[in-house]
């Protein structure tokens, strides 16, 4: 705006200041006299200034400003303003004047003139006419509306400093300006010579964003720009939405992230928590553990999952120790493995005990049937050696006694044939006790014997197998019970099984010795026979069991019954 | 004719007098010594002249066999008869085993025991009828069945017995116990009439039942 005055300030001063021009201040007297004498070149040259400047009017006036000549008719504002402005105008001293009509001409536009004192060489000091320049405020306007790109609310406007605009308003186009009175917070504080820009009321009231200053020149003008309140705020509240909206979006965007990056971390580590809580209550886990990645809290699940591993391993190590499976095998955790170390020496420890008690155990029960047998064999003897040989000898001397009638000699014959059977009872009851053969021939020849004795004294057909592969000796400590498991077996299919064949089948190989006793009997229902503890099972049991052996023992009911037995041998 | 000299050994004093007062009434016999062990016997046997040993077998110490081997070994011409009440076989196939050139019950009649000692004395060999059966009774066995009755089964243990499988492995093999394999295998023995795994295979394969 102000680039725009002093620019047709400069270029006036400079045109109307120019000799040619100037020269004419000998025709001022005319001026006076109302005559104007301008040939048709300067007339022209007024003319272009006119045009080229785009002013409204180019008028020349005399002293009291009435026109003398104008480019045009628009003259009739120069009466209302000489008598507003005589008096300031006789004693003007300045090359170039502005002056604010504060009125309107008959377009209902401010009234801006420019005047440039014309002064004789008689008297310099008064001028003896004025050259006035109406300004076109078209100008102005269009300048303020170059100058403001403002929105749809936005405007830019001039107030003189008696509170009129001197600006078209935006808002009010058909009201002439001079009309509008700006009474704002703006135009009070810019003719206080305030500058700035403040949130206030506008002249309709409105409330608005305002920039205002006084322009820097000789008129009390000053520029205010102006914008709605609302509309200035509406980019920077949009921006404030944006920002909360973004913000609340970040927000939840970390929040959402936080959440999962801390399950991702707390999870695992919760999850350990509870590993580890529940380990130290003693309760191993069951389900796996489950380890991604290779980050830290991996290799602490990893560890974790080891650590359950172990103390699994250990646990189940324990478990099976307790239940007494002493072949459960154990690889400590590492060499320092207190646990798993304690735990193998007291599985060996619990071992060892139990192996020695079961071998005390067997020990006892092998020492009682020990003692039984040496007790039978001592028994035998008696038998044998004592009452058979006394009988020999009563028989002895029963036959070497002289009968001499039939009678007597039939009734020595009677005596002989009972003494001849005692002593073969004595032979049964001796070979069943403990056969001599058993103890000088071994089992084989014990079982024969066995086989041939209930031959003699019951209607069995028994047909005995005995197959030995190898050419190492039986020790006395197997055959003496597996005699007695036979002589329990026959015993038994003798009193009960009702039975007509019976055969004994023994395979004696060099590492096991197996015997069959089957016969064609009624057979017995097992289960019932254990109940009413009968027919000697338990103890043909506890001798197989003394052997390290198997009984097995399977019974049809009107088939017969099979009884078989395998025994590990260790010879040595 | 020179009574015949005999040495008694019986650990039993009362039987020893018994015989004593039996062979006593015999003018043939003469009892020149009495052993109460097989110690005692040998001794005896070696240092006074005599002609038949009757022995007890069981005596406590060495026993009558035992004497009798060792006497054997030393002198075959030594003339024995056991005397015993043991009449299992085993006895008696050992004491013929060893030579025993009699063998009598203690519950003999007097007239056979005089047969007999007079028997040995001859050089012949006197056996009381018992011993005879029990002699007798191992011979006259059957032949071998027919193949047929052998079941597959068992065939199959065959197989295995005669690559020289152990019955463990054999029962690893079948999935089936030991009891089971011995089974098979002494019912095979026992249809092919053979007495151990050795002839078993041998009669197989004669028998074509396996290659």
């Amino acid at each position: 705006m102000e680039n725009y005055f002093y620019r047709t300030q400069k270029n006036l001063i400079f045109l109307f200041g120019r000799t040619d021009f100037l020269e004419k201040t000998d025709a001022i007297a005319d001026i006076e006299k109302h005559k104007v004498y301008l040939d048709d070149h300067q007339k022209s040259e007024l003319n272009n200034i006119g045009s080229l400047y785009d002013f409204d009017n180019i008028i020349i006036a005399d002293n009291h400003l009435n026109s003398i000549y104008s480019l045009n008719t628009d003259t009739a504002f120069l009466k209302e303003f000489t008598l507003a402005r005589a008096d300031s105008l006789k004693a003007l001293n300045k090359d170039f004047v502005y002056f604010d009509a504060s009125i309107y001409d008959h377009y209902g536009q401010p009234v801006l003139l420019y005047i440039i004192p014309l002064h004789s060489k008689k008297d310099p000091l008064h001028p003896g006419g004025f050259i006035v320049i109406k300004e076109h405020f078209s100008k102005f306007q269009k300048i303020l509306y170059e100058r403001t790109g403002m929105g749809t609310t936005g405007e830019s406007y001039l107030v003189a400093s008696d509170k009129r605009m001197r600006s078209v308003s935006r808002f009010f186009p058909d009201s002439p300006p001079l009309k509008i009175n700006v009474n704002s917070e703006a135009v009070s504080n810019v003719f206080k010579e305030k500058e700035g820009g403040h949130v206030l009321q506008d002249y309709r009231n409105v409330k608005v964003l305002s920039a205002y200053r006084k322009l820097n020149f000789d008129l009390p003008w000053a520029i205010i720009s102006e914008i709605d309140y609302h509309e200035a705020v509406k980019p920077i509240n949009q921006l404030k939405n944006y920002i909360i909206v973004i913000t609340v979006v970040l927000i939840l965007v970390i929040l959402i992230v936080t959440y999962f990056i801390s399950n991702a971390i707390s999870n695992p580590i919760l999850y350990l928590k509870d590993i580890i809580m529940s380990l130290s209550k003693g309760v191993v886990p069951e389900s796996p553990i489950k380890s991604k990645g290779n980050d830290e809290i991996a290799q602490i699940t990893e560890a974790t999952r080891q650590l359950v591993e172990g103390t699994k391993r250990t646990t189940e190590f324990a478990h099976q120790t307790g239940a007494g499976n002493f072949d459960a095998t154990f690889t400590t955790l590492s060499d320092e493995d207190t646990l798993g170390l304690a735990l193998l020496s007291m599985r060996d420890k619990i071992k060892m005990l139990q192996e020695r008690e079961v071998r005390l155990v067997r020990e006892k029960a092998s020492a009682l049937l020990e003692g039984q047998e040496n007790e039978r064999k001592r028994f035998v003897r008696e038998l044998h050696d004592g009452i058979g040989q006394l009988l020999t000898v009563v028989k002895l001397r029963l036959d070497a006694m002289d009968a001499k009638d039939k009678e007597k000699q039939e009734e020595k014959q009677e005596v002989l044939d009972l003494v001849n059977n005692t002593i073969g009872e004595v032979r049964r009851i001796s070979y069943n006790v403990m056969p001599s053969v058993l103890v000088d021939f071994g089992l084989e020849a014990g079982l024969r014997g066995l086989c041939d004795n209930v031959k003699k004294y019951s209607r069995l057909n028994i047909e005995f197998t005995y197959i030995k592969e190898t050419d190492k000796p039986l020790s006395f400590e197997v055959s003496v019970p597996v005699f007695r498991i036979v002589q329990e077996g026959l015993n038994n299919i003798i009193k009960h099984a009702k039975a007509t064949d019976v055969y004994l089948d023994v395979m004696e190989q060099e590492e096991y010795l197996y015997l069959k006793l089957k016969d064609n009997g009624i057979g017995f229902n097992k289960a019932d026979v254990i109940k009413r503890g009968g027919f000697g099972l338990t103890s043909m049991n506890e001798r197989a069991k003394l052997l390290n052996g198997e009984l097995h023992i399977e019974s049809i009911h009107g088939e017969g019954t099979v009884t078989e037995l395998e025994i590990p041998l260790n010879r040595e | 004719m020179s009574k015949i000299k005999l040495i008694l050994a019986d650990d039993h004093s009362l039987i020893r007098a018994g015989f004593r007062t039996l062979l006593g009434k015999n003018e043939a016999f003469e009892i020149v010594g009495e052993a109460t062990d097989g110690q005692d016997l040998v001794k005896m046997a070696h240092n006074i002249e005599h002609d038949v040993i009757l022995t007890d077998i069981t005596m406590p110490g060495q026993g009558g066999l035992d004497a009798m081997e060792q006497l054997k070994k030393e002198n075959p011409y030594f003339k024995f008869i056991v005397l015993t009440m043991h009449e299992e076989r085993e006895y008696v196939l050992r004491a013929i085993k060893i030579g025993a050139q009699g063998y009598l019950l203690k519950n003999i009649e007097n007239a056979e025991l005089a047969k007999a000692i007079k028997t040995v004395y001859d050089g012949g060999k006197y056996f009381s009828p018992f011993v005879v059966n029990l002699l007798a009774e191992n011979y006259g066995k059957p032949e071998a069945l027919e193949t047929s009755e052998v079941t597959p089964r068992e065939k199959e243990v065959l197989q295995f017995v005669a690559k020289g499988f152990s019955t463990k492995q054999i029962a690893d093999e079948l999935g089936i116990s030991i009891r089971t394999v011995e089974s098979h295998r002494i019912n095979m023995l026992k249809k092919l009439r053979v007495s151990n795994s050795a002839e078993l295979i041998k009669k197989a394969i004669k028998l074509n039942l396996i290659d």
